[in-house]
């Protein structure tokens, strides 16, 4: 077969493969959009406030503990999806919780802990954000069910391993 | 000419008592062929003389005597034929002959290679992956920014972080204000207010003395810009707005312009 033909095959294969990749179009209208917002407004709301509050923060132990405020508001709104078995909220919700858990919680947590050490007047502080947190991720992991079709999808499978790892990570304080 | 050939093209002849020259050269020389000549001459004659039906009512008698003893060929033999441009597969191989194999054989093996690799893929042991259902921009955006703010230990990190989320807010507002209850777009103009006043405008008055005064300008400057879109953005989409949502689009379009007038104050004027 020569080079040409070679080339023929792969462009055909990497055709098909492009055009079973297209998924829908992303753009939504505008009354989806507002149904996406009246669904979302309160914890948009309160997502801000809790932004507001964390931009106040001047030190990673106070930014933290801002981070742990917003990710309770988000396990809140997890534990109601998972009651009502809408995967789609619970792995949205889920990815935005473990996204603010890593990239938002842990970083100014991980200089805190450098920082604090037990002789500072902030390290009970540091212990009780640390068994708060601590407990957060166990009970948003228990807020997912266990047994039946949902707790067996794969979205609902992931994010439990996600937060349990997240949860091992973190561990839990010293007494 | 050998005695078989002979006879066979003797009895070829319309007639065996008419040899031609060539037949004839073999018969002289041939007793054997002669005394076959002579039977096949006198069978000739006895076939001619059989009585045959005088009338057509007698050939139909005689035809419909030999169809009521059956079918004396009771399958039809097929035979091969021996012209390959005709018959059942003529218009098979004369696609065959147009068709370039070789680009054939290239697609049959990524066919083949596909079929394998799917069939080897362990398809149950995993879970078939699930779609997931339509997904808020602004939700996943305020995440962001969250996460963001946790890791920021500056006021003008803080700034920038305040001035995309107004900016957030104003493409929401873009994306539903002719559509959202008036309740929900109230909540965006009251987001928008936090977001411009406590976000914006708060953390622009707590820039440090010390920063650098081109990097404070620069800040300044990005912040005021984006007000001033915004500000130009929620008046256009006031103009074709419902009646009953102008005056929400009107308040944040002045939210913004304060905002912008105070950046700019703070940014000594410029």
């Amino acid at each position: 077969m020569t080079a040409r033909s070679l080339a023929a095959v792969a462009a055909f294969a990497a055709l098909s493969g492009w055009v079973s990749g297209q998924g829908p179009s992303p753009r939504r209208t505008a009354d989806e959009e507002a149904t996406l917002l009246k669904k979302n407004r309160p914890l948009l709301e309160g997502l801000l406030d809790d932004g507001l509050k964390l931009a106040a923060a001047e030190t990673p132990l106070d930014r933290a503990a801002a981070c742990r405020a917003a990710a309770d508001r988000l396990a809140v709104e997890l534990r109601a999806a998972a009651k009502y078995e809408d995967a789609d909220r619970v792995s949205e919700i889920g990815d935005q919780l473990t996204a603010l858990l890593t990239d938002g919680f842990l970083p100014p947590f991980a200089v805190a802990r450098g920082d604090i050490g037990p002789t500072s007047p902030d390290f009970p502080r540091l212990q009780t954000l640390h068994r708060e947190s601590a407990s957060q991720f166990a009970a948003a992991v228990d807020s997912l069910p266990t047994a039946g079709p949902f707790a067996a999808g794969p979205r609902v499978v992931a994010l439990r391993q996600k937060l349990a790892a997240f949860a091992e990570k973190v561990g839990k304080p010293a007494e | 000419m050998k005695c078989e050939s002979f006879r066979n093209r003797l009895l070829a002849l319309p007639s065996p008592a008419a040899p031609t020259p060539e037949l004839v050269a073999h018969l002289t020389a041939c007793g054997g062929c002669r005394a076959f000549a002579k039977r096949a001459g006198k069978l000739d004659a006895l076939v001619a003389a059989l009585p045959v039906p005088l009338s057509e009512a007698r050939k139909v008698a005689f035809v419909d005597s030999l169809a009521a003893l059956g079918p004396v060929i009771h399958t039809k033999p097929t035979v091969p034929s021996a012209d390959p441009h005709s018959g059942t597969f003529r218009p098979f191989r004369a696609l065959a002959r147009r068709v370039d194999w070789r680009y054939a054989a290239g697609i049959a093996a990524t066919f083949l290679v596909a079929v394998t690799a799917y069939l080897a893929w362990p398809v149950g042991k995993q879970p078939v992956a699930e779609k997931d259902g339509p997904r808020q921009e602004l939700l996943a955006k305020q995440g962001k920014h969250l996460a963001t703010l946790a890791s920021a230990d500056s006021a003008d990190a803080r700034l920038r972080v305040w001035a995309d989320w107004t900016t957030d807010l104003r493409a929401a507002t873009a994306d539903v204000y002719k559509a959202a209850e008036p309740d929900d777009l109230a909540g965006l103009e009251r987001m928008f207010e936090k977001a411009v006043r406590d976000g914006v405008v708060k953390h622009a008055e707590r820039l440090p003395r010390h920063l650098p005064a081109a990097a404070r300008v620069d800040v300044l400057k990005d912040a005021q810009a984006k007000m001033a879109a915004a500000r130009a953005e929620l008046e256009c989409l006031r103009l074709d707005a419902p009646p009953a949502h102008k005056p929400n689009l009107e308040r944040m379009a002045k939210h913004a312009l304060d905002a912008q007038e105070k950046l700019a104050a703070l940014a000594g004027g410029v």
